[in-house]
């Protein structure tokens, strides 16, 4: 069929406004976060469905034809998951974006792909209800995204990510047939587990229409506070006592000078001053467990030599903190014009090493490195601050990044904890995967996408 | 000036974070890409790649901006975006629509802005009365202050101009006769020369020539030895602001020299700490895109007695010739902000923007919610009796 007759047939399916082909109108779709230099690979056509039988419709037809699907929820994964490498259909999900019911009685709710993790969150907290994940950017982030990238966020390290709260998922086929992965009960071990293949599967294996997440009482106090250290491996040392003490804190966040300065630059939020390190560090629970837990906390820090300790004294202070954190990746760019994120974890007990070797190889390589990250789970966001424009500067960040990724294996950690493969960890996937591993993940692919339409050649 | 070019690194900071999509509101009205900072900053990239150039549809794809630069309020990389939306704007003028081209190239003229005024002709056609846009029309040309002289209450050195904007002169001149009555009252001495339009309209447009020369011919008519320059329009104070950028030399310092003597009329009363009587009431406050003194506006509301409930900062649709352009999105933001000020039950919505108070009105009929618009200076002057 030619470009003409398909969009014909998508615009009579969809409505005229919901089909986009010309140039001017998908070129904008070519891109999620990952930087593509001159290369630039624009989809065919972009539908925005607005209900799951368009989506059937959509994919039987792809199906039918060969054409390749890339679903797109916000666009904002650092993977490059979204990036159309063989063109053909780019689905955009911000118009399935329901809510569809909140089950207070049964602790679950059920959404469209489309929906703002943010507004999950802000919805069940208004019934006493909470929906942990919270990727750094909720604001945005659908939950079709953060469930296909398996994002979890600061919150990881007491509550988990999002693949710990999704209990059931409507998906299309390959063939074009709707199925649902598990039942909306808590419990259920009638078979394998097909809702933990479509997490994380980053729109390889089917198209998320419907998603039921489980949620938890909302806990009645939560405080902020930050330690400021001189030292970013004190900050470091800190957390690692901090998880020796047996204390759980919902967040242990860690920022090095860079990162601070930066998010400062932007947000003015006059709580950040100058400093080394910086752990931010979140409680939650009754009112009791929370002040006991500071003050069990700010003694560990202590015994880190910290330098100074700052509580969030209303909503106001903690909401100006959290918003300042959450973009602390754009907030790179403030040093120079590209930002690269990587997303390494080690045992919490060789976070000391690996900050050490970061650091190392921002010298080696005369590149600078901000550091930042979910430091309670060792797992660290090196953010590349560079101009990926200047060939040298793109030779010395890959081998940097190589580096960095055989120490963070060599420890016994991975490549990736959250942002996912997509297609810039592609080449590295052999690091933390031996043969036989990669061979059952094509096997998995080669059931549920025979033509291989979905998201092509991504993740292996 | 800086042309498109000159904003090349610019663009290609934004890290293509995605934040914007959570303010914009036009993307939250369409859900599209291309109609979100971060999908423009793609496109203009496409066009430095030279994957892209500027033709009919682009234009008309970057011309679905507001410039309402609530993305640029946090922007972590802080990149501004409608100053680099104008000047892609500039360098694709020729793409324009006939129609758009009219309005910036003759309506500009004072002629045609007078024969504009024969507007309020529209009561002679009775149909219009009924429907909703006669209903909007109505709404939006009934003066709600009507010009008596008063006599000053107090003496005062003070000399200022007034630039009245537009819609004062020749649509609907209700805020300009409040704003009159107030400086009277104060015994504040005013003038009012025969200005052009601001030509933010045209700034928004792109049209960067025409906005230049309509600049000078308005800073030309400021006496040097006055006070102040006085506004009632968030958007015209705004031009003000803009026009250094467009000057040289001795033109430059001539527009730098006044807009250091810019005051929006609400910035001016808390500045200058006037007795005000008591008003009552309960109001919202609708937000302007393009005003400097927020702080200023609520101290001065909450001075004079109103009770001030906050509502959520949110887009009126209107937007430059947006809301002629983008007719069904326009309507959209106006009905889903005219529900929101309901929401907050209120007797009256304030502006301080001739476009938004349109926007506001025609969400209010076209959703069938009772809202009252004015701006700030009509309710200060009501209770002077
Ligand atoms: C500033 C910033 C901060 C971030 N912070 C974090 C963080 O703290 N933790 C974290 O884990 N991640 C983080 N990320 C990465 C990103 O937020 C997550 O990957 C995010 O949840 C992706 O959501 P999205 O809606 O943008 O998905 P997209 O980028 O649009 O899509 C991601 C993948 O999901 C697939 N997909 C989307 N919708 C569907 C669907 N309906 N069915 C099937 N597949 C689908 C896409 O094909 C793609 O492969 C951050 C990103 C940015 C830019």
């Amino acid at each position: 069929m030619t470009n003409t007759l398909v969009v014909k047939k998508f615009e009579k399916l969809l409505g005229k406004d919901n089909v986009l082909s010309e140039k001017e109108d998908c070129y904008p779709y070519a891109f999620d976060v990952v930087e593509q230099g001159l290369d630039v690979k624009i989809p065919d056509i972009v539908v925005l469905p607005e209900t799951k039988e368009q989506v059937q419709e959509i994919v039987k037809f792809a199906s039918k034809e060969g054409i390749p699907i890339v679903a797109r929820g916000a666009g904002t994964n650092q993977a490059g998951s979204c990036i159309p490498v063989k063109n053909g259909i780019v689905m955009h999900f911000s118009k399935m974006n329901k809510i569809i019911s909140i089950d207070e009685n049964n602790l679950n709710c059920t959404v469209q792909p489309g929906v703002i993790v943010g507004q999950i969150q802000s919805e069940v907290e208004k019934r006493g209800l909470f929906f942990p994940p919270d990727p750094s950017n909720l604001a945005v982030s659908t939950i079709g995204g953060a469930i296909a990238q398996s994002a979890s966020g600061s919150r990881h390290f007491k509550y988990g990510g999002t693949r710990d709260y999704v209990i059931d998922l409507e998906v299309v086929t390959s063939d074009g047939e709707i199925i649902h992965t598990s039942s909306k009960t808590p419990k259920n071990v009638a078979g394998y587990n097909l809702t933990q293949l479509f997490v994380g599967s980053e729109g390889t294996l089917g198209i998320i229409t419907e998603a039921t997440l489980k949620l938890i009482p909302k806990p009645e106090s939560r405080r902020v506070m930050l330690a400021f250290f001189d030292d970013l491996k004190d900050s470091a040392m800190a957390v690692e006592s901090i998880i020796r003490h047996r204390l759980q804190p919902s967040v242990i966040d860690m920022m090095d000078d860079k990162t601070i300065y930066t998010i400062e630059e932007f947000s003015k939020s006059g709580i950040f001053k100058p400093a080394e390190a910086c752990l931010i560090i979140e409680v939650d629970g009754t009112q009791a467990s929370v002040d006991d837990q500071m003050t069990r906390i700010s003694a560990v820090c202590q015994e880190h030599h910290v330098s100074e300790i700052k509580v969030a004294q209303n909503q106001s202070e903690t909401d100006k903190i959290w918003f300042a954190r959450r973009q602390a990746f754009s907030a790179v760019t403030r040093l120079n014009f590209d930002v690269v994120a990587e997303d390494l974890v080690v045992p919490t007990d060789r976070l000391v090493d690996m900050v050490h070797k970061i650091q190392e190889l921002s010298l080696k390589y005369n590149i600078i490195i901000a550091i930042m990250g979910h430091s309670g789970d060792g797992n660290l966001h090196p953010h590349f601050s560079l101009d990926l424009r200047d060939q040298d500067q793109k030779q010395r960040f890959e081998l940097a990044e190589r580096e960095m990724l055989d120490y963070a294996t060599s420890l016994g950690g991975t490549i990736t904890g959250e942002h996912g493969v997509g297609t810039v960890k592609r080449a590295h996937m052999h690091l933390v995967n031996e043969e036989p591993n990669l061979r059952f993940m094509r096997m998995i692919k080669n059931i549920f996408d025979p033509k291989n339409i979905f998201n092509p050649d991504k993740i292996l | 000036m800086k042309k498109f070019q000159d904003y090349k690194d610019e663009i290609y900071t934004c890290s293509r974070c995605g934040l914007c999509q959570s303010v914009c509101p036009v993307f939250l009205a369409t859900g599209k890409e291309t109609t979100v900072s971060r999908g423009f900053f793609s496109t203009l990239m496409g066009v430095v790649k030279g994957h892209l150039k500027f033709n009919k549809k682009l234009r008309k794809n970057i011309d679905m901006c507001l410039t309402c630069n609530k993305c640029n309020a946090f922007c972590p990389s802080g990149i501004d975006a409608s100053k680099i939306i104008t000047a892609a704007r500039a360098e694709c003028m020729g793409y324009i629509p006939l129609w758009k081209k009219l309005i910036l190239r003759v309506f500009y003229s004072k002629m045609f802005l007078h024969l504009s005024g024969y507007i309020r002709l529209y009561r002679f056609l009775p149909v219009l009365d009924f429907c909703k846009a006669g209903r909007i029309l109505h709404e939006f040309l009934t003066p709600f202050v009507q010009y008596k002289p008063q006599k000053p209450l107090k003496k005062s050195n003070l000399r200022v101009v007034i630039f009245p904007g537009c819609i004062n002169k020749y649509f609907n001149s209700s805020s300009l006769n409040a704003m009159k009555m107030l400086f009277e009252k104060q015994g504040i001495e005013y003038i009012i020369p025969d200005f052009e339009c601001c030509t933010m309209p045209a700034y928004s447009a792109g049209d960067l020539e025409g906005f230049r020369d309509f600049a000078l011919k308005n800073l030309k008519l400021i006496p040097s030895d006055i006070d102040y320059v006085i506004f009632d329009c968030a958007s015209c104070k705004k031009a003000f602001a803009l026009y250094p950028e467009f000057l040289q030399g001795d033109e430059k310092a001539l527009a730098e020299g006044i807009f250091a003597k810019c005051k929006h009329i609400n910035e001016f009363l808390v500045d200058f700490d006037f007795d005000l009587p008591n008003s009552d009431g309960s109001v919202a406050y609708h937000k302007p895109c393009h005003l400097d003194c927020f702080d200023e506006t609520q101290e001065l509301i909450k001075k004079s007695g109103l009770d001030l409930v906050p509502v959520q900062e949110s887009c009126c649709g209107s937007g430059g010739l947006f809301f002629i352009e983008n007719f069904t999105i326009s309507n959209s933001l106006a009905q889903k902000r005219a529900q929101e000020i309901t929401d907050a039950n209120v007797d009256t919505v304030i502006t301080d923007c001739p476009l938004c108070r349109l926007g506001l009105i025609k969400g209010g009929v076209l959703s069938d919610c009772n809202i009252k618009v004015r701006q700030l200076t009509e309710l200060l002057i009501k209770p002077f009796k």
